[in-house]
C-alpha cells in the first residue's frame, strides 16, 4: 500500500469533518506506522461501528475511502484502527507491514488549507521533518496556505528532509 | 542537512522570490481553483492534476492562485474535477482533468 495516499484519504476525512487542526504522525522502518488525528465533529458509536464497511458514508460520498484503506492496511499484514467521540474528534491508526512511502509532499501540499491547522511530523529511515503551520502563521504574520506557491515551498521543505 | 521552512524561503529570496504573505495580493484578483478530492477524484489522479498546477505556479512565479481541495464534487465518473473561480467572472468546471490539461488551463489563466 502508499501510505501517502492513506494520509490523504484520512487527512480529507479530518477536512471534511470540520477539523481545524489536524495531527499527523508518520513512522516508517520495517513496519510503517501512520496517525491522523483531528478535532473535526467526531461520530458516534454507530457511525464508527460502519465507517470501514464498503459502501457507508458518514458526509454522503461513496463510501468506498476508509474501506479501501483498511483493507489494503490489512493485506499489508498491518490494520487501521479508529477513535472517535462526537464533539471532540477523531485519532485513526494506521499500521502496515508491505508499504511504499509513496509521494508524502504531493500528499500534504493538498491537505494545507487556511482553514485548517496541520502539524506533521515524520521519520522515515535516519531522516526526519517536521512541520506546523500555527507556528509558521505566527511567525510570517499570516501565510496563505492555499497559496499555490506556499504550497510549492512546502513541498521543497518536506523533500529536502526527506530525501 | 537539514533545511527549516526558513532556510527554503531565504533560498528563494535570494532568486528574488518574494516571501508569500497573506496580505501581499489582493484577494479580490485571486484566481481560486478547486480540485474535487473525494476518494473518487484522488483513484482517478487529481493528487497528481493538483500538484501539476502547484508545479506550474512555482516555476513560472505565478502569484495570486490559491489551489484547494474540496470532498466529492458529484460527478465520480467524471473526475479529476477541478473548478475555477476567476473574480468578475462565471466560475468554470473542468470535467476528466490531467495533469497536462491542467497546466494548460493554468497558462490561459496566467494570460
Amino acid at each position: 500500500m502508499d501510505l501517502s495516499f492513506a494520509l490523504l484519504e484520512l487527512a480529507s476525512n479530518s477536512l471534511d469533518a470540520g477539523a481545524t487542526l489536524v495531527k499527523i504522525r508518520l513512522r516508517v522502518g520495517r513496519r510503517a506506522y501512520l496517525k491522523v488525528s483531528d478535532n473535526g465533529r467526531g461520530m458516534d458509536g454507530e457511525t464508527l461501528k460502519k465507517a470501514c464497511e464498503e459502501g457507508f458514508s458518514g458526509k454522503g460520498s461513496s463510501g468506498i475511502g476508509l474501506y479501501q484503506t483498511a483493507k489494503c492496511a490489512s493485506q499489508s499484514g498491518g490494520s487501521l484502527k479508529i477513535r472517535s467521540k462526537i464533539g471532540k474528534g477523531t485519532s485513526a491508526i494506521l499500521k502496515a507491514g508491505q508499504f511504499e512511502t509513496g509521494d508524502m509532499a504531493a500528499s500534504l501540499a493538498v491537505i494545507l488549507d487556511d482553514e485548517s491547522d496541520i502539524v506533521f511530523k515524520a521519520r522515515i529511515g535516519c531522516k526526519s521533518v517536521k512541520l506546523d503551520t500555527r507556528r509558521k502563521r505566527d511567525e510570517t504574520g499570516g501565510i496563505s496556505l492555499s497559496d499555490a506557491r506556499t504550497k510549492a515551498i512546502v513541498k521543497q521543505y518536506v523533500n529536502e528532509n526527506l530525501k | 542537512m537539514k533545511k527549516s521552512i526558513a532556510d527554503i524561503m531565504a533560498i528563494r529570496q535570494s532568486m528574488q522570490s518574494e516571501i508569500i504573505l497573506r496580505d501581499n495580493v489582493d484577494a479580490e484578483k485571486e484566481i481560486h481553483i478547486i480540485v474535487g478530492m473525494g476518494t473518487c477524484g484522488i483513484e482517478a489522479g487529481a493528487r497528481e492534476v493538483f500538484n501539476a498546477m502547484v508545479d506550474y505556479v512555482e516555476e513560472h512565479d505565478l502569484k495570486g492562485i490559491r489551489v484547494t481541495r474540496t470532498g466529492c464534487m458529484g460527478d465520480c465518473a467524471d473526475e479529476p474535477m477541478i473548478e475555477v473561480h476567476v473574480p468578475g467572472k462565471e466560475h468554470e468546471v473542468y470535467k476528466k482533468v490531467t495533469a497536462k490539461k491542467a497546466v494548460e488551463i493554468i497558462k490561459k489563466l496566467a494570460k
